[in-house]
């Protein structure tokens, strides 16, 4: 099979998901959106074990493409079979379920399209376009603080997409041509318009991929959407929009006097960012904003990582992907959470432990993972980061790095290990707790805590399936780590100087 | 055929002062009604300076881009905006500015003059186009708009301004970009998509963030 | 002294007596005008003439409490108008033998005198009225400063000089300045400072309502030959403030650049026809804009204080550049 045709499909697919999950017969889009991302990680696998690089036509891929579109149909795959679960609990949702669903496939077309195109500006359209299907998608709830939060991210990223389409204005003009297979062979016809267009797009993309100080709506979006949703944005619309920086950012390679400056401007955003948010996220109350954090330190992380560029690149690339897989797996369990205890404040829902036994430790184990501790692929992808930085000499920039991944590690980990293994602030109090939390239909996963009444709805199935899916990808977390070396090491060499 | 336009330098400096105007008076206003009125003029003149590059340059793109632009951002645009004022009412009617428009304007004002330096200092000696400077000040004008509107179809203008000084940078650069023209399109449709879509989604649920009536009556 | 010089003394006359002569009669149009607007017959266009006659033989009454700066400032603000008719573009392009005295500065400070002037004998005069007109006469005049500054900086900007000649000719020659960004809002900047400067609506109603007077209240306790000349100021402060409005910036074309009087009569037929197109424009704004409150001068003003600085800051963004 010609790979062209292949990447073709990889876009086809999630579109024909996303029509055919408009039918309007019960169940149809649940099946249609399954059988869409299996498809998509199926033929995304395919893409990458087959020995191919470069461009085909309306497709570019190098490694980075490729390891980045399984990183996304794997999360579209598992986000979906928790939306299947989760979406039916939303109490007030503001949008039907089928078009939540075909939203979704084509928030997930989008993001591929974004990976492997071989154009400049569409990615930037398709980025743009991102922005679109998921507004809705956030403000999923007919609340006031979900419909807020969806109109400042689309405002704030719609403002800044601006920008770094001034950017890609500015490319073209410097060098005629927007194709990235050309522009990848031509050398650069005007260092300093390039510059110029590398920081206009470090501000425009960096607004989407949550780099401080552009990062305002990130964690009220991240909060207020539902939890297959964060997880999406968290494990991949912001690695795309790093992406989409990083196509840019390694045109400006081969000068090395200009390249050094604007490097370090990048690098001083992006260890700014992770600073930033690993000192915030010791003050937060509520645990998807927290995850939210964490989730910009990590891409702070990740751009620190593709400037630095060899070893760093390489990774910053594993930090998606294992992170990626965490992050969902941490909003999975988030989510459980927050179906359970109907808050997302920390105070009210401490002690998970004794309700929600398997959901408590998968999220232990994923926020474990997600600021880095070994035996993970996050671990990994940090530490490669942090030796290069070492290795390049740039001891003050490992210095901050490091602080910061210990910093992020404590903080967000002690506030973890409070949540769910702390003292339930709740009580055995049986009618107490039917009159705080007047919405629980479900029954928590084992035994234990008899003393309230519990409506029986759905079965133990759905339950399995709330803990199956994070621990799926909680576990491909840690295969990444184990096995990582020769996958990676070969897929990666197509990219980075 | 070439068309000499006579007076092309004071026409297109006209129109780009006019074209500032237009944002400064956007800045001072507090309703919400003159603002969109205000920004589908400012869309025209867009159209026309990009009908007149286009006279200039006899680039077609540029003419597509010039109806495009005087289409969609001038009539289509603003006319849902003002729909949705009306099924809104009171609610849209005003921004949450109240009575600091003059000074948002001297405001507006000093940082068009930042941005000019800016421009001049970073950009110009490798853009080699003086008109540029208006649109990049547009820019920065309109991101000024979003910040200082708590209104969504307020801020819903900043960004459309933000687009237009885009476009027209775009426009004055690179005009030959394929893609230029499927940028301004898709833009348009993201706009009205989601101001329909969420505006129907707040009106049913609460107030945008207005000032109270009552400090209109005042002074 | 031969005949060039006679020449252009009498056309020093003329201009002189244009400004004295004329001036009522350009108000008596306005009035007549807004009265045909407004469906009404309207007192004859000579009516300030009958007026000024008429008090010219009346007795003059002052107030107890006055003293002689109240007698004396009429005729002190008279004589300012005199000096600067002598000094502005009205029937020539070119300047006039006694034009070295004062430029488009100094012609400011001289209105400022004039002013000032008044104001000091309306605060003498120690009524309600006369007091309310100067706080309100000077508050305005003094936030309209700016906006003068910044079409004194565009005057210099387009000619070199604060020489109102100077900048008429360079008007009159180039259409690439005529047409440009700085000279369109200087004009837009400089109507609306004419507007407040003589008390035109929307920023001040002429006619007997003292609520909304800004300057007319001043002259509230004049009468007979003090009250004549304090009215005659007037009028003449108003033509001189648009003949330079229309002289410098607006259509500067139609003045006589020999030193002939034929010339110079020509001249002031234009000047009349100019003034016309002009009172049509202040009349038809006058028609169309209720009065502002008090406080919403204010943001008139500065309106027109961003069009000048604008004005200034489009040389760079559109125009010359620097």
């Amino acid at each position: 099979m010609e790979p062209s045709f292949l990447f073709g499909i990889l876009w086809v697919v999630p579109c024909a998901g996303a029509a055919i999950s408009l039918v309007p017969r019960r169940g149809v889009e649940i099946l249609a959106s399954l059988i869409a991302a299996a498809l998509t990680v199926a033929i995304s696998i395919i893409l990458l074990v087959l020995p191919i690089s470069g461009s085909f036509g309306y497709f570019y891929s190098d490694g980075l493409s490729r390891i980045m579109a399984v990183t996304t149909s794997c999360i579209f795959l598992t986000s979906v079979a928790y939306s299947v679960f989760y979406i039916k609990r939303i109490k007030e949702p503001s949008v039907r379920f089928r078009w939540y669903y075909c939203l979704l496939n084509l928030f997930a077309f989008t993001m591929l399209l974004a990976i492997t195109v071989n154009d400049l500006g569409i990615i930037w359209l398709a980025v743009e376009a991102t922005t679109v299907t998921s507004a809705l998608l956030v403000g999923m709830e007919r609340k006031r603080t979900s419909i807020e939060s969806a109109w400042r991210y689309t405002l704030i990223v719609s403002a800044g997409l601006a920008i770094s389409l001034f950017a890609v204005i500015l490319v073209y003009f410097s060098q005629g041509t927007l194709v990235i297979s050309n522009l990848v062979r031509e050398p650069l016809k005007n260092t300093i318009i390039m510059s110029i267009a590398v920081g206009f797009a470090l501000i425009g993309y960096g607004t989407k991929a949550g780099i401080a100080p552009m990062h305002a709506w990130l964690p009220d979006a991240h909060s207020e959407a539902p939890s297959p949703i964060s997880a999406m944005f968290s494990a991949v619309l912001l690695p795309t929009s790093i992406y989409a920086f990083v196509r840019i950012f390694s045109l400006l390679q081969g000068t090395p006097i200009v390249f050094e400056e604007i490097r370090n401007l990048v690098i001083g955003f992006g260890i700014f960012t992770a600073l930033l948010a690993a000192i915030i996220i010791g003050y937060q109350r509520d645990y998807k904003r927290m995850l939210a954090y964490s989730s910009m330190e990590n891409m702070g992380i990740i751009l620190v990582g593709f400037s630095l560029g060899g070893i760093g690149a390489l990774g910053a690339i594993i930090q998606i992907v294992s992170h990626a897989f965490a992050k969902s797996s941490a909003f999975y369990g988030s989510g459980n959470i927050l179906i359970e205890y109907g808050t997302t404040r920390m105070i009210d829902a401490q002690g998970v432990i004794g309700r929600l036994r398997a959901t408590g430790y998968l999220s232990i184990l994923s926020c474990l993972s997600i600021t880095g501790a070994p035996p993970f692929g996050v671990f990994l992808g940090e530490f490669l980061i942090l030796s290069h930085a070492v290795q390049s000499g740039n001891l003050i920039l490992a210095s901050l790095l490091a602080f910061a991944y210990i910093y992020a590690f404590i903080g967000l980990n002690r506030q973890a290990i409070r949540l769910i293994f702390g003292q339930s602030t709740i009580g055995e109090d049986p009618i107490g707790d039917s009159l705080k939390q007047p919405n629980h239909s479900l029954v928590n996963a084992d035994k234990g805590d008899v003393s309230r009444s519990k409506v029986v709805i759905q079965s133990r199935q759905e339950n399995r399936i709330s803990i199956l899916i994070p621990l799926v990808n909680l576990a491909i977390s840690l295969v990444i780590g184990i096995y990582m070396f020769p996958t990676f090491l070969q897929a990666a060499t197509g990219l980075g100087p | 055929m070439v068309i000499v336009i006579p007076f092309y330098d004071e026409l297109v400096g006209l129109l780009g002062i006019s074209v500032i105007l237009s944002a400064l008076y956007m800045l001072g206003q507090a309703y919400i009604d003159p603002t969109i009125r205000a920004i589908a003029i400012q869309s025209f003149i867009i159209s026309a300076l990009l009908g007149i590059l286009f006279l200039h340059t006899q680039d077609a793109n540029l003419l597509y881009l010039a109806v495009i632009t005087g289409v969609m951002r001038g009539i289509v645009f603003p006319r849902i905006m003002l729909y949705q004022v009306r099924r809104f009412k009171h609610k849209l009617r005003e921004t949450g500015v109240g009575k600091k428009t003059p000074m948002l304007v001297i405001i507006g004002i000093i940082i068009a003059i930042i941005g000019y330096a800016l421009f001049k200092s970073i950009l110009f000696p490798f853009l080699p186009n003086t008109q540029l400077s208006v649109p990049f000040i547009l820019l920065l004008l309109g991101f000024f708009l979003i910040i200082t509107r708590r209104n969504t179809l307020g801020q819903m203008t900043g960004y459309i301004q933000e687009e237009n000084g885009v476009l027209y940078i775009g426009a004055l650069i690179a005009p030959g970009i394929p893609l230029l023209i499927e940028f301004a399109v898709l833009l348009d449709i993201l706009g009205i998509v989601l101001v329909a879509v969420i505006l129907s989604a707040q009106r049913d649920i609460f107030h945008t963030l207005e000032p109270s009536d009552i400090d209109q009556l005042s002074g | 002294m031969n005949d060039e010089e006679i020449a252009v003394q009498v056309i020093n006359i003329i201009q002189v007596g244009t400004v004295i002569l004329l001036s009522p009669l350009i108000s008596g149009i306005i009035n007549r005008l807004k009265a045909m607007i407004e469906s009404k017959h309207g007192a004859s266009i000579f009516q300030p003439y009958y007026d000024l006659s008429k008090l010219l033989k009346k007795e003059v009454v002052v107030p107890e409490r006055s003293s002689l700066i109240f007698i004396v400032a009429p005729f002190i603000t008279f004589a300012a108008y005199l000096v600067i008719s002598l000094v502005i573009p009205i029937v020539t392009s070119y300047p006039l033998p006694y034009g070295i005295l004062l430029d488009l500065l100094g012609g400011a400070l001289m209105f400022g005198l004039a002013g000032t002037i008044s104001i000091i004998a309306a605060l003498d005069a120690r009524t309600n009225y006369t007091i309310m007109g100067a706080s309100r006469s000077s508050s305005f005049t003094a936030l309209a400063e700016p906006t003068l500054i910044m079409i004194f900086f565009a005057v210099a900007i387009i000619s070199g000089t604060n020489n109102p000649y100077i900048a008429n000719n360079i008007l009159a020659g180039s259409a690439s300045w005529y047409l440009s960004a700085t000279h369109v809002l200087v004009v837009a900047a400089f109507f609306m400072l004419l507007l407040v400067e003589t008390g035109r609506l929307p920023v001040e109603s002429s006619g007997l309502m003292e609520l909304g007077m800004l300057d007319d209240a001043k002259v509230m306790e004049y009468s007979g030959k003090l009250l004549a000349l304090s009215k005659w100021g007037g009028y003449m402060k108003n033509f001189l403030l648009m003949s330079v409005f229309l002289n410098v910036f607006v259509i500067p074309w139609g003045m006589s650049n020999h030193t002939d009087v034929i010339g110079a009569l020509y001249s002031v037929g234009t000047l009349f026809v100019k003034l016309l197109v002009l009172i049509v424009v202040i009349v038809i704004t006058e028609e169309t804009f209720a009065k502002l409150r008090l406080f919403k001068i204010l943001d008139f003003l500065s309106i027109s204080f961003s069009l000048g600085l604008l004005s200034i800051i489009s040389l760079f963004l559109v125009g010359r550049g620097a």
